[in-house]
């Protein structure tokens, strides 16, 4: 079971807080690849004082702090010292958190301004049995967190004592059946729906007949990426698809015109032009290849995101070499549309593209930069055994957002390790390493692969389970997981 | 508006409230005065930083300032509007006032009966001290300083340590278990008057400090690292909407006791980090 410690560091030589603020990102990265968390830190500039939150299982709390000092001490560039925190002479103490995570935060900030009335309990009431729920059955915490809610403490101890013994049991911190049913539907319900928008696909046709798949999404993505301003983007795109409702072709053209009228009439000044120069950004795009200048393509693009991604000399998937391409091109035409009033072509040489995919290439598939340095093996070995780190510490985390955090990233570094092991690249994505192992295992039919099949189903079903669950759905998720971490997996 | 984070700990023996706000320099009331050389050490460290770190503990209904006397002194000569308080009810029994013992090395005992002889001070059994005497305590002796008010009781307290300071001896401040260090690390102990919690109010009230050090409160939990921006803290009117999301930003976690950062705590914290 994790647990909240608070770590003392001395820091001789009294660095700035950026640089403090620097370390702790990196030394916090670095606990959270093994399943811990940096909760939070504090220094004091005057007396070189550095505190840190830290979540982690007891048995590895020492070597983490070891570590951590290590960290910090590296990226400060001096040592740091473990500081005295207890007056027997530990350098750490145990401590217990109140907030919960930023996901259940946000969840409980959400609901708590429209705190209805359910059953026999009054708004109060059923928003303190919420708190109790995912406080862990804590009263304690629930009291004291309260007044972050705006729930006066007076209130919250009323309704504790309200719903003891017939929603909740205080003194074992737990629900009773009526709490749990209560708040199974409960939580379904404050959940935040997607607006039914407009999903159906078109077809675009460019300027020289070719399609591409074309949706409001995407018009969406465009629109913010050129810098318009984000309360017109909502307006624009319904507008849009009202006009092309029940079409299935458009051309780029027409489209690219509707989208810069919509804005003139928004904004008068020149984020139209911005707009228009950065939907034909790639039109004014040339390469230079083999002398010859060539107009940047998409099948061009491509080229370069798969032979960029195939420097690790392993299969790489159609889809993250063209999420790479995607990058490839929104980066020059973020550089393109920002000089709205060029008109000539812009010529890039292939090592400057090139430039572009390679730095672009870690946003895609973080394994790929990794990889750099290290051999697939031993990286799938360590990707497989942090994952299960993560998986276990997410076993052993009452918090839900926490709880997802571990899973998700567990599921990324297994899928990653699983997918290293067949000789693929992976991607930073879970649903599409899922997808692509699913694709793989389809054309093997062998009976050693089972153990990944069930992964992989029971993989996808955690990944896309609600971070807040209810009781019901709180039960399934830990079978699942406990599934998964007992799966003999390749 | 000025409510801001309300906290409801729950200790074994009941619970206490703690408000963190913010208030007007000068509606806090101090009931000690200061001692110089602290205050200008402190200064300089506010001078050097950009928050209020940790919040001064005050009374909810007086605003008497229970810890931090220093801390407030050092904001109002820099010219700070406002203060970020720790409100307590006083009146809690959980919130114990007590004192701060005097006590001094190598104080020959010709000089402590010299002393006894001169503010009036007659040996007295253990027995028949009240919390209002000011006593003197040599390894030998236990003398009562005839006093007929706690007033007059924290002056002669003042006198006396004045006399001692100008032979030469400075005190060490000490608590609880002093005893026992009576003949083997001190020769003198100088215990202050212990007056009731409605006395201090009064005597802040009235504008009378008491001196340095002369109470001791014990608050059975405190908020510490709270770094409010002390730019909030100069404007002529507060935001209090900005202090409390500021509050609000932080992740407090339960300290239990003793810990030691800055100085060893014997009470809970809540530390907002």
């Amino acid at each position: 079971m994790r647990r909240d410690y608070l770590l003392a560091f001395r820091v001789p030589e009294k660095p700035p807080t950026e640089a403090v603020s620097k370390a702790m990102r990196e030394a916090g990265a670095w606990v959270e690849s093994r399943g811990a968390l940096l909760g939070g830190w504090d220094y004091d500039e005057s007396e070189g004082f550095i505190l840190v939150h830290l979540k982690s299982e007891e048995a590895e709390i020492e070597q983490l702090k070891a570590a951590f000092a290590e960290l910090v001490s590296e990226s400060l560039g001096q040592a740091v010292e473990s500081a005295v925190i207890s007056p027997q002479g530990g350098s750490y103490v145990k401590a217990q958190g109140i907030l919960p995570s930023p996901s259940v935060m946000g969840f409980l900030l959400r609901v708590s301004h429209q705190r209805e009335a359910k059953c026999d309990l009054t708004g109060n009431e059923v928003f303190t049995l919420l708190l109790f729920y995912m406080l862990g059955g804590d009263t304690t915490r629930v009291v004291l967190a309260s007044s972050f809610f705006d729930l006066d403490p007076d209130e919250a101890e009323a309704a504790l004592h309200k719903l003891s013994g017939r929603y909740i049991d205080v003194e074992r911190g737990e629900l009773l059946k009526p709490g749990e049913k209560l708040l199974d539907s409960l939580i379904r319900d404050l959940r935040a729906r997607p607006v039914a928008g407009e999903r159906a696909l078109l077809s675009l046709i460019d300027e020289e007949y070719r399609t591409e798949d074309f949706s409001m999404d995407k018009l969406a993505r465009s629109l913010y990426l050129s810098g318009v301003p984000y309360r017109y983007i909502p307006e624009i795109v319904k507008q849009v698809a009202g006009t092309l409702r029940g079409r299935r072709f458009v051309s780029r053209r027409s489209l690219a015109s509707v989208v810069r009228s919509l804005i003139e009439d928004m904004d008068r000044t020149d984020t139209a032009l911005r707009f228009y120069a950065y939907v034909h950004a790639l039109d004014r795009v040339y390469v230079l290849r083999d002398g010859r200048e060539e107009r940047i393509s998409w099948s061009l693009l491509r080229g370069i995101a798969r032979a960029t991604l195939g420097k690790r000399a392993l299969k790489v998937p159609s889809a993250l070499a063209e999420a790479l391409a995607e990058l490839i091109a929104d980066r020059i035409r973020e550089a393109i549309a920002s000089e709205p009033w060029r008109s000539e072509g812009v010529t890039l040489s292939e090592e400057e593209l090139a430039g572009i995919a390679e730095d672009a290439a870690p946003l895609v598939s973080r394994a790929w930069a990794e990889l750099r340095e290290a051999d697939p093996r031993e990286c799938a070995r360590i990707y497989k055994l942090r994952g299960r780190e993560n998986l276990q510490a997410a076993k052993g985390t009452y918090d839900f957002g926490e709880r997802k955090d571990l899973i998700l990233r567990g599921l990324h570094l297994t899928t990653s390790g699983l997918l290293l092991e067949l000789g693929v690249l992976p991607s930073n994505y879970i649903e599409q390493n899922l997808g692509v192992l699913r694709t793989m295992l389809k054309s093997r039919a062998e009976t050693s692969d089972e153990g990944i099949r069930r992964y992989i189903s029971l993989a996808l079903k955690l990944a896309r389970s609600p971070t807040i669950v209810s009781p019901r759905e709180n039960r399934q998720v830990l079978k699942w997981l406990d599934e998964l971490i007992k799966l003999e997996m390749g | 508006m000025p409510s801001c984070l309300k906290l409801r700990i729950r200790l074994n023996e009941g619970s206490l409230d703690l408000r963190i706000t913010a208030k007007g320099i000068g509606e806090v009331l101090p009931h000690e005065e200061v001692i110089p050389t602290h205050l200008d050490r402190l200064k300089l460290a506010l001078i050097n930083s950009t928050f209020q770190r940790n919040p001064i503990i005050v009374d909810a209904a007086s605003g008497l300032i229970l810890d931090g006397t220093h801390r407030w002194a050092a904001m109002r000569d820099l010219g700070y509007r406002w203060i970020v308080v720790c409100e307590v009810d006083y009146s809690n029994p959980l919130v114990v006032l007590d004192r701060w013992v005097r006590a001094y090395r190598h104080v020959e005992s010709s000089l402590a009966e010299e002393i006894a002889k001169e503010f009036e001070a007659e040996p007295v059994e253990r027995d028949e001290i009240r919390n209002e005497d000011l006593v003197l305590e040599t390894p030998s002796t236990l003398y009562r300083v005839s006093c007929v008010s706690v007033k007059e009781a924290f002056a002669k307290l003042r006198a006396i340590e004045e006399r001692l300071l100008q032979y030469g001896y400075a005190p060490f401040y000490v608590t609880g278990d002093y005893k026992s260090g009576v003949g083997k690390r001190y020769s003198l102990f100088l215990i202050p008057p212990l007056p009731s919690k409605s006395n201090v109010v009064e005597f802040a009230r009235g504008g009378s400090l008491l001196p340095p050090k002369s109470t001791r409160h014990l608050v059975p939990a405190r908020p510490l690292g709270v770094n409010v921006p002390l730019k909030l803290l100069s404007n002529e009117s507060l935001d209090f909407e900005a202090l409390s999301e500021i509050l609000r930003q932080r992740n407090p976690v339960l300290l239990r006791p003793p810990v030691r950062l800055d100085r060893d705590y014997q009470e809970l914290l809540l530390y907002f980090i």
